[in-house]
C-alpha cells in the first residue's frame, strides 16, 4: 500500500536538496573566478546570474522547509535523485547563457551528461567557448564522478546520520572509514591527491608537446578531471586526439584507470594492502574483458587493414578501448571513424566494453566489474554444482577487500541491476533504430548515453530529435544512479496522487 | 565538528605519504602491465595478417 | 493531490519539456565549407582520399604545437570559420577539422589563433591526406608541404549584454535578500513558527 507523504516528508526532502543546490552554487564560483582572472566579462555575468539562481533556490528551500527531522531511506534515495534533476536544471544556465547551446535541452543535455560523467555533448562551436565556461564543464564532471551528494556531505552536511541514505542513493554503498562523512572525506583525498599529480604530469607532458605554459596547466587540469571522473569531456572539439602524442595517451590512460577503480579498493591499495590489485574481483574482471575485447577490436581492425603498423594498431585500438571500458568516451580518433574505419566487429567490441564498464563505487558507470564477477562466479557454481555429487556442498565466494560468501541475495541483486541495464541499453538502441539510425549506431550510442561512457559514432548531434535527447538525459541518469533512487523518486511521485492519507 | 578535524588532518599526515606514494604507484604498474600485453596483441595480430 | 491536478501537472510538465526544446537563436543556413574534400567527406570516406593531395581551406584554432622542426596545426573548415558564435555566428553543429602536420617555419606568418577571445586566421594548405597515418600513430592527418594566408584572424571583443547586466544585479540582490532572512529565521526555533 503506498502511503501519501505528509507535509513533514516534503519539507525534509526540500531541505537536503536545497543543501545540495547550495553546494552546485558554491561549485559555480569556481569558474566564475577563472573568468574573472582571464577577463572573460561576459562569461563573468552568466555565472553571477547562474551562482544567484542556485542560492536563491537554495536559500529558498532552507527558509520554506524548516524540519529538524533526519533523511529516511526513501528521502534520501528521493534527494539524491531529486537533486541531479534540480541541479542538472540551474546547472545549464552558464551554458545556455553563453549561446552555445541550441536550446535549453541541449543545455540540460550537456550538464547531465557532465554530473553523470558521461561526456556527450551538444554544445556548438566548443572552439570558441570561454575558460570560463570550460572549467564549468570540467569541473562538474569532477564533482558529478565523486558524487554530488558527496561533494555536499563534505562541504554543507553537519554529521547528519540520514545522510548516508542519499550518499547510497548516489550509487555508492562503500564506507571506506566507519563514518559517511569521513567516508566522503577519504574519496576526495584520493580524488585530489590524483588531482595534483595527474594535471602536474599532464601539464609538464602539454608543455613538452609545445603548448604554452597556461595552456597545458589549463588542458592538464581539464584533461585530468575528464579521465579522472571517466567524463569525456575535453577542452577541444578534437577531444584527445588533439595532442597528437604517445606520452600524453599513456598518462591518460593510467588516470582514466585509475578512476575507474572502486574508492575501497584505492583505500585499501593506499594504506598498505597493494596485494589486492591483483586479488580483487573487479580488477580481475576488469583485466579480463578489456583483454578479451581487445583482442577482438585488434584483430578485426588487424584483417581490415585499417592501420599501417603494429604501433597504430596498438594506439589506436587500446585508447579507445580503455576509454570505453573505463566509460570515460575520450576519443584519440574522430567520432565517425568508429563507422567509416572501424567498421561492425570494431563498433561491437566497442559497446561490448562500455556495457561492461568501470568499478562500482568508482567514478564511473555501466554493468560494473563487481557484477560481472558475481555473475560468472555464480554461473561456474551452478555448472560445479550440476557436475558434483548430490550430497556435496559447492560453495563459492569472491574477493573484494575480503572474502565474501555469494549468497543468493548478492547474486539476485547482480542480476537484477544487470537485467536492468541491458533493458536500458536495448530501450535505448531500439528508440534510436525507430528513428530511422542505423541499429549497431544506435545500440553503440544508447549503450554509451546508458552506461556513462560518452563515445560517440555520430548519432548524438545537436540536430537529433528531442525524444532522444530526452531519453538519452533520462538514459544517463538512471545508469549514473543504478535505477534504484530513481524508482524511489518515481514511486513517491506516484504516492503523491495515488497514495492514501 | 571539533572532534573531527585532527582525524581529518591524520588523513595528510606526513608519515602516511610515503604509502600513499607506493599505492598510486602500484596503480600505475598494473595499468602498464595491462598497456604492455594490449601491445603485444597488436604484434602479434599484425604478423598475422 | 486529486487524478485531475495530476493531469494538469503532467500537461504543464509536458509544456515545459515542449518550451526546453525551443532554439535560442534563429535557424538559417550556416557557413558551407570552402573545400573539397571538406573535412566531413574526409573522415566519412576516408579510404577513397588516402593518399591524395588535397587543398585545405579553415581557421587555425588553439595553438600551435611545435616538436622540433616540425608543427601540429588544427584548420577548422566548420560554419564557424569566417565568424564565430562569440561573434554572433548563428549555430550550424559541430566543429569540424583536420589535424596538418607542416614544416614549423610556415607557421612563423599565423598571427591569430581562434579561441574565445580570437577569430583565428584563415590558411591554405596544400598537402597529402593519410587516412592513418604511419608516422603519427596511425592519426588522420593532412602531411602540408605549404602554407598560404587567405585572411588574418581579429580580436574578438567580448560584448558585455545589457540584460545580463540587470539581470545579474537583480537576482544578485535578491539572493542577499533570501540569505538575510535564512540567517535571521535559523535563530528563532522551529516551533516557535507553528
Amino acid at each position: 500500500m503506498l502511503l501519501r507523504p505528509r507535509l513533514e516528508d516534503h519539507l525534509v526532502i526540500g531541505k537536503y536538496t536545497g543543501k545540495i543546490i547550495i553546494g552546485v552554487g558554491l561549485l559555480m564560483v569556481v569558474p566564475l573566478l577563472t573568468s574573472v582572472v582571464l577577463a572573460e566579462w561576459d562569461t563573468v555575468l552568466d555565472f553571477v546570474i547562474s551562482v544567484a539562481a542556485c542560492l536563491i533556490f537554495g536559500f529558498s528551500t532552507q527558509l520554506l522547509c524548516r524540519t529538524e527531522r533526519d533523511l529516511s531511506w526513501s528521502h534520501g534515495m528521493v534527494v539524491a535523485s531529486g537533486s541531479w534533476i534540480v541541479a542538472t536544471v540551474l546547472g545549464a544556465l552558464p551554458h545556455w547563457l553563453s549561446g552555445h547551446a541550441g536550446s535549453y535541452l541541449d543545455a540540460m543535455f550537456d550538464v547531465m551528461s557532465g554530473y553523470t560523467t558521461t561526456g556527450l555533448y551538444l554544445l556548438q562551436d566548443l572552439d570558441h567557448i570561454s575558460h570560463g565556461l570550460n572549467m564549468w564543464r570540467h569541473l562538474l564532471t569532477y564533482a558529478g564522478g565523486q558524487g554530488i551528494v558527496v561533494v555536499a556531505l563534505t562541504f554543507l552536511f553537519k554529521g547528519a546520520a540520514g545522510a548516508y541514505t542519499a550518499y547510497v542513493g548516489e550509487g555508492k554503498d562503500e564506507r571506506l572509514l566507519p563514518n559517511v562523512i569521513q567516508t566522503a572525506r577519504a574519496i576526495w583525498f584520493v580524488s585530489l591527491t590524483w588531482l595534483a599529480v595527474g594535471t602536474a604530469a599532464l601539464a609538464v607532458t602539454g608543455m613538452v608537446l609545445g603548448q604554452e605554459p597556461l595552456r597545458a596547466v589549463l588542458h592538464g587540469l581539464w584533461v585530468f578531471m575528464g579521465a579522472w571522473s571517466t567524463g569525456g569531456f575535453a577542452p577541444q572539439s578534437y577531444n584527445t586526439l588533439y595532442y597528437h602524442s604517445l606520452g600524453y595517451e599513456l598518462v591518460t590512460i593510467v588516470i582514466m584507470i585509475a578512476g575507474s577503480f572502486n574508492f575501497a579498493l584505492h583505500w585499501a591499495v593506499w594504506t598498505g594492502n597493494r596485494k589486492e590489485l591483483l586479488k580483487n574481483v573487479e580488477t580481475i574482471s576488469f583485466a579480463v574483458t578489456l583483454s578479451f575485447t581487445v583482442l577482438i577490436a585488434t584483430f578485426a581492425l588487424a584483417k581490415a587493414g585499417v592501420y599501417p603498423d603494429a604501433m597504430a594498431l596498438f594506439r589506436k585500438v587500446f585508447y579507445q578501448l580503455v576509454s570505453g571500458h573505463t566509460t570515460t568516451g575520450f576519443s584519440s580518433i574522430y567520432v565517425r571513424a568508429f563507422v567509416t574505419q572501424w567498421g561492425p566487429i570494431g563498433l561491437m567490441a566497442t559497446t561490448m566494453a562500455m556495457a561492461i564498464g568501470a568499478s562500482a563505487c568508482s567514478t564511473g558507470g555501466g554493468i560494473k566489474g563487481i557484477r560481472m564477477g558475481v555473475i560468472s562466479k555464480a554461473l561456474l557454481q551452478d555448472i560445479r554444482r550440476a557436475i558434483s555429487p548430490e550430497r556435496a556442498v559447492i560453495t563459492a565466494k569472491i574477493h573484494h577487500i575480503k572474502d565474501v560468501a555469494l549468497g543468493d541475495g548478492v547474486v539476485r541483486s547482480a542480476m537484477l541491476i544487470t537485467i536492468a541495464y541491458l533493458s536500458l541499453y536495448g530501450l535505448t538502441a531500439i528508440v534510436g533504430t525507430l528513428h530511422g539510425y542505423d541499429f549497431l549506431q544506435s545500440a553503440f550510442e544508447g549503450v554509451s548515453a546508458a552506461s556513462n561512457t560518452g563515445l560517440s559514432c555520430g548519432v548524438t548531434s545537436p540536430s537529433m530529435p528531442s525524444v532522444m535527447k530526452v531519453l538519452y538525459i533520462l538514459a544517463m541518469w538512471l545508469g549514473r544512479l543504478e535505477f534504484m533512487s530513481v524508482f524511489a523518486l518515481g514511486g513517491h511521485l506516484l504516492s503523491m496522487v495515488r497514495g492514501r492519507g | 565538528m571539533r572532534a573531527v578535524q585532527p582525524r581529518e588532518r591524520g588523513l595528510a599526515r606526513r608519515e602516511r605519504w610515503p604509502l600513499y606514494a607506493a599505492g598510486l604507484l602500484a596503480e600505475t604498474r598494473f595499468v602498464l602491465a595491462l598497456t604492455a600485453v594490449a601491445f603485444l596483441m597488436a604484434v602479434v595480430a599484425k604478423a598475422v595478417f | 493531490m486529486t487524478s485531475r491536478s495530476a493531469r494538469v501537472a503532467c500537461a504543464l510538465a509536458a509544456l515545459w519539456l515542449l518550451a526546453l526544446t525551443a532554439g535560442c537563436r534563429a535557424e538559417g543556413t550556416p557557413e558551407p565549407s570552402p573545400n573539397d574534400p571538406s573535412s566531413v567527406m574526409l573522415i566519412e570516406q576516408p579510404k577513397k582520399h588516402d593518399g591524395t593531395d588535397v587543398k585545405f581551406i579553415g581557421e587555425v584554432i588553439g595553438e600551435v604545437m611545435r616538436r622540433g622542426d616540425m608543427a601540429w596545426l588544427h584548420i577548422n573548415d566548420d560554419p564557424y570559420y569566417l565568424m564565430n558564435v562569440e561573434e554572433g555566428a548563428q549555430l550550424g553543429g559541430y566543429n569540424s577539422g583536420m589535424a596538418v602536420w607542416l614544416d614549423a617555419e610556415l607557421t612563423q606568418k599565423i598571427a591569430y589563433y581562434g579561441d574565445y577571445k580570437h577569430e583565428g586566421d584563415v590558411v591554405e594548405v596544400a598537402g597529402v591526406f593519410n587516412a592513418a597515418c604511419a608516422e603519427h600513430g596511425g592519426d588522420m592527418d593532412i602531411h602540408a608541404k605549404s602554407l598560404e594566408m587567405v585572411r588574418v584572424g581579429h580580436v574578438v571583443v567580448d560584448p558585455v549584454h545589457p540584460w545580463k547586466i540587470a539581470w545579474a544585479i537583480g537576482l544578485s540582490l535578491i539572493t542577499a535578500g533570501v540569505g538575510a532572512l535564512t540567517r535571521l529565521s535559523r535563530d528563532r526555533p522551529i516551533d516557535a513558527r507553528r
